[in-house]
């Protein structure tokens, strides 16, 4: 199957996890060195307020390196940030050598656990319009299916999807996807759990076929065993009431993904010669 | 979500949009600041004629309500807010609501949205009453997710028709494909 770098066109771009902090405060920092690039965000409203962006995608370890560094800027500062309703804090996958199958797969996961992961972001990030769920704002399932029923990415281009928790509108700009749900925080051990998290989901979604074998894992095992499958390394940073509930309720609304779509046709090449139309 | 730090920023995401009040869906028409500093809001309850009034913001729920069917005229209209960036509105209007088959949600009044916020729909055998009456109506929703059509349709969020109904007695065949939804639709009749 094609790649998303393939499809999208984005510029080739190495490393896992790009990671912007939307930061509202006093005596912030103002340069980062090579670190973090600084910017100013017209989305924060208070006299001193930055947006802290890597400047190219890191794995793992150089995400908590950069995430050090700012902490220990911070404290040379003698900062103070403010967990403003504003306030958050972006973390870009790269997914340009996924497929679409192994792209929504990925997905999928995060949709099936995304009520729980949005509680645990903040009591503020739940329902807010800059990172809004699919069960806030349901249009953004309604245009993955027309993406997959269609197989035609251009569905996602579009800023009318842009502040869903999860934003597939970079994939043309950067090959990724974005989770918009963190809370900005001064607790960068906070954020770096929160990539943590969501590299947890990444390596478990790689292990399922699609997004309907996904589901059938859930179906199986129940809400609670499958949210700790999917986070074998996280899922103790999280209160385990109320998520069988949730996950299974989120699963529901994903339903017209992962049963709606013939999966084993999307690697197939479209046999109308007219058609410009494939993923395969 | 919980509320805002200001009354003008708490103005700029909230004036004219829908946010709920005691459960009710009410229309924001202005923000401003109480007596004793805490930020109010004015509101027109959309179930009811009554005149605004004006409460306290904490007091509201400012969280996205629920959507889906929307009963209207003789058709039933799937409607779903949209995460856009170019709203910038914590509440609902009709500039982030998006109907699934392309309609002009303004063709909808907010009153009648109102109903679906609050979940409020007719059930299964009115539709079909309504369905086989003179009234010629196209299609009816009994509740968010589900509608039936005067052919027997039964469709799901307006995307699929996922089985027939028997128009004559209710009867319902749902199609092998969408074992799926049954889970869904046997609760959802069950509650209503």
């Amino acid at each position: 199957m094609k790649t998303i770098r393939d499809l999208t066109g984005a510029k080739r771009t190495t490393g896992d996890y790009g990671v912007e902090i939307e930061v509202e405060g006093k005596r912030l920092p103002r340069t980062l060195g090579e670190v973090w690039r600084v910017e100013k965000d017209n989305s924060l409203k208070t006299a001193e307020a930055w947006e802290y962006v890597m400047p190219k995608p890191l794995d793992l370890i150089g995400v908590k390196k950069a995430l050090d560094y700012l902490s220990m800027s911070y404290v040379a500062h003698n900062s103070e940030v403010d967990e403003s309703i504003r306030a958050g804090v972006h973390v870009h996958v790269n997914v340009q050598e996924w497929n679409i199958k192994q792209l929504m797969t990925f997905a999928t996961t995060y949709y099936i656990l995304e009520d729980v992961l949005m509680n645990w972001c903040g009591p503020d990030r739940e329902g807010n319009l800059f990172c809004l769920r699919a069960k806030d704002a349901e249009y953004i399932l309604f245009q993955l299916y027309k993406t997959l029923n269609s197989r035609n990415l251009k569905h996602l281009n579009n800023d009318v999807i842009r502040y869903a928790s999860l934003n597939f509108l970079s994939l043309f700009s950067y090959g990724s996807v974005e989770f918009r749900g963190m809370r900005g925080t001064g607790n960068l051990d906070i954020i770096y759990d929160w990539v943590r998290i969501i590299d947890d989901m990444k390596q478990s979604s790689f292990k399922y076929d699609s997004p309907n074998d996904l589901m059938a894992a859930m179906s199986g095992d129940g809400g609670l065993t499958f949210f700790e499958t999917i986070l074998p390394n996280t899922h103790h940073l999280f209160e385990k009431k109320g998520i069988e509930e949730s996950v299974r309720s989120a699963a529901r609304r994903v339903q017209m993904i992962a049963f709606g779509i013939d999966w084993t046709s999307l690697s197939t090449p479209s046999i109308n010669i007219f058609s410009q139309e494939s993923f395969a | 979500m919980r509320g805002y730090d200001t009354a003008e920023y708490a103005a700029s995401r909230l004036v004219e949009t829908i946010i709920r009040h005691d459960g009710i869906p009410v229309m924001v028409q202005s923000v401003g600041n109480g007596v004793n500093g805490e930020i109010t809001v004015g509101i027109t309850n959309l179930m009811e004629d009554d005149p605004s009034y004006i409460v306290p913001l904490s007091e509201c729920d400012i969280n996205p309500v629920s959507l889906g069917y929307v009963n209207h005229k003789k058709s039933a209209h799937y409607i779903m807010r949209a995460p856009m960036r170019r709203d910038w509105r914590q509440g609902l209007r009709m500039l982030n609501i998006v109907d699934a088959e392309g309609m002009n949600p303004r063709l909808i009044p907010y009153r009648t949205i109102a109903q679906t916020i609050m979940g409020s729909f007719p059930s299964f055998k009115s539709c079909l009453d309504r369905l086989n009456s003179k009234e010629k109506i196209e299609e009816m929703a009994f509740n968010r997710d589900f509608a039936v059509n005067r052919e027997g349709d039964m469709k799901y969020k307006s995307l699929f028709t996922i089985g027939k109904v028997d128009m004559t007695n209710g009867n319902l065949l749902i199609g092998d494909n969408f074992n799926w939804v049954r889970e869904a639709l046997e609760e959802q009749m069950e509650a209503a």
